[in-house]
């Protein structure tokens, strides 16, 4: 019985072993189990390891610093006698150029610039969050909500000068080697919304050449 | 025993004498050292200055002249006059940072700005603070475009 129980034993240790081995034995698969290439931080306010000849990072951090800092030269902007109500968004600002940008970059980088340094010497309207407010300002009215902590206001905020702007270009391409340059214009005015007058204009400009392979999206 | 003594003392030397030829000389631009003297010139920042940061074109293009002024709104213009020496054409960038009348900073560095110099000839870089009165001092690097 004894001599049993050990042969069963060996034999279960031996299908066991043989479990085992056999997990051990070499399998084919497609997965390429290697590490990829880690993302990594690049700075947006300089050329990056993948650069075209479309509008960049740094060309929209260039553009709309500029802009900041030369329409605070400007007294009729920002030493009025009140602080003027100014629109800017992206509603009129125009892309006729061939590259491909969200226009919502260059607006709102530049009003919220203007805006953390204006410091209450103008004041912006924030039209493109206007059915925002008149549904708040409509659930007030009704009683649905309270009234709030701020003073009431009848009629939201119009505007004293919006800005408009567009941006246009130029495109060369050398046949027989594919070298592409892209001459880039963008200009920016402010337009007073009583008189249609132009009180303010900036412009930014440059030119790019390379053998394009760059996509934007 | 002379003669080990001689053959060790032979050895020892010739160890000494192969390992002197093995010095080097620092060429170009010296990498930054931490000095502990806050007095000492040259460590500090050089306020209302400007700084070539890249030693690629510290020999290459020459600060004329900086100078700043206040803007009818009371912001700050600085601007610098560079030359370029070489006989290419070079590519710039430059930027400012605006610091209070304590020396602290007031505002974010502007954006880097793109010049392009001609062979021997001058050019400038102009910039304006985005903040007033507050600005005291002003300080601009450059460095090679890229």
């Amino acid at each position: 019985m004894k001599k049993k129980s050990i042969t069963l034993f060996g034999m279960t240790l031996l299908f066991g072993m043989v479990l085992l081995f056999s997990g051990c034995a070499t399998y084919s698969t497609q997965v390429d189990n290697t590490s990829g290439r880690p993302s990594v931080y690049v700075q947006n306010d300089s050329t990056g390891p993948i650069a075209g000849i479309g509008i960049e990072s740094q060309d929209i951090i260039g553009m709309t610093d500029k802009m900041m800092r030369d329409m605070f030269t400007y007294p009729i902007l920002t030493n009025a006698g009140s602080p003027p109500h100014v629109i800017i968004d992206s509603q009129y600002f125009k892309n006729e150029s061939s590259s491909r940008i969200n226009l919502n970059m260059i607006t709102d980088r530049l009003r919220i610039g203007l805006n953390r340094n204006a410091r209450g010497r103008m004041i912006f309207v924030g039209r493109h969050f206007s059915d925002m407010v008149e549904k708040e300002k409509k659930l007030k009215s009704q009683g649905v909500v309270g009234g709030g902590t701020t003073p009431h206001a009848s009629k939201t905020l119009g505007g004293d000068y919006l800005l408009g702007g567009r941006i246009t270009s130029q495109d060369a391409i050398q046949q027989s080697t594919g070298l592409t340059s892209r001459s880039t214009y963008i200009m920016f005015e402010m337009v007073d919304l009583q008189t249609g007058q132009i009180v303010w204009g900036g412009d930014y400009s440059f030119k790019k050449a390379a053998a394009d392979d760059v996509i934007y999206r | 025993m002379k003669k080990f003594i001689l053959a060790t003392v032979i050895l020892v030397l010739s160890f000494l004498l192969t390992a002197c030829p093995k010095y080097s000389v620092q060429e170009g631009s010296f990498d930054p050292v931490r000095i502990r003297d806050q007095n000492f010139p040259g460590t500090t920042i050089r306020w209302n200055n400007v700084s070539i940061v890249d030693p690629g074109i510290k020999n290459k293009i020459f600060v004329e002249t900086t100078n700043s002024r206040r803007s009818p709104t009371g912001t700050l213009e600085v601007w610098v006059i560079l030359r370029n020496r070489t006989d290419y054409p070079i590519q710039i960038e430059a930027r400012t940072s605006f610091y209070d009348a304590t020396q602290a900073p007031v505002e974010q560095p502007t954006a880097w700005k793109r010049l392009l110099l001609t062979a021997n000839s001058t050019g400038h870089y102009k910039e304006m603070s985005a903040t007033l009165t507050e600005i005291g001092y002003y300080h601009i690097e450059v460095r090679e475009g890229r």
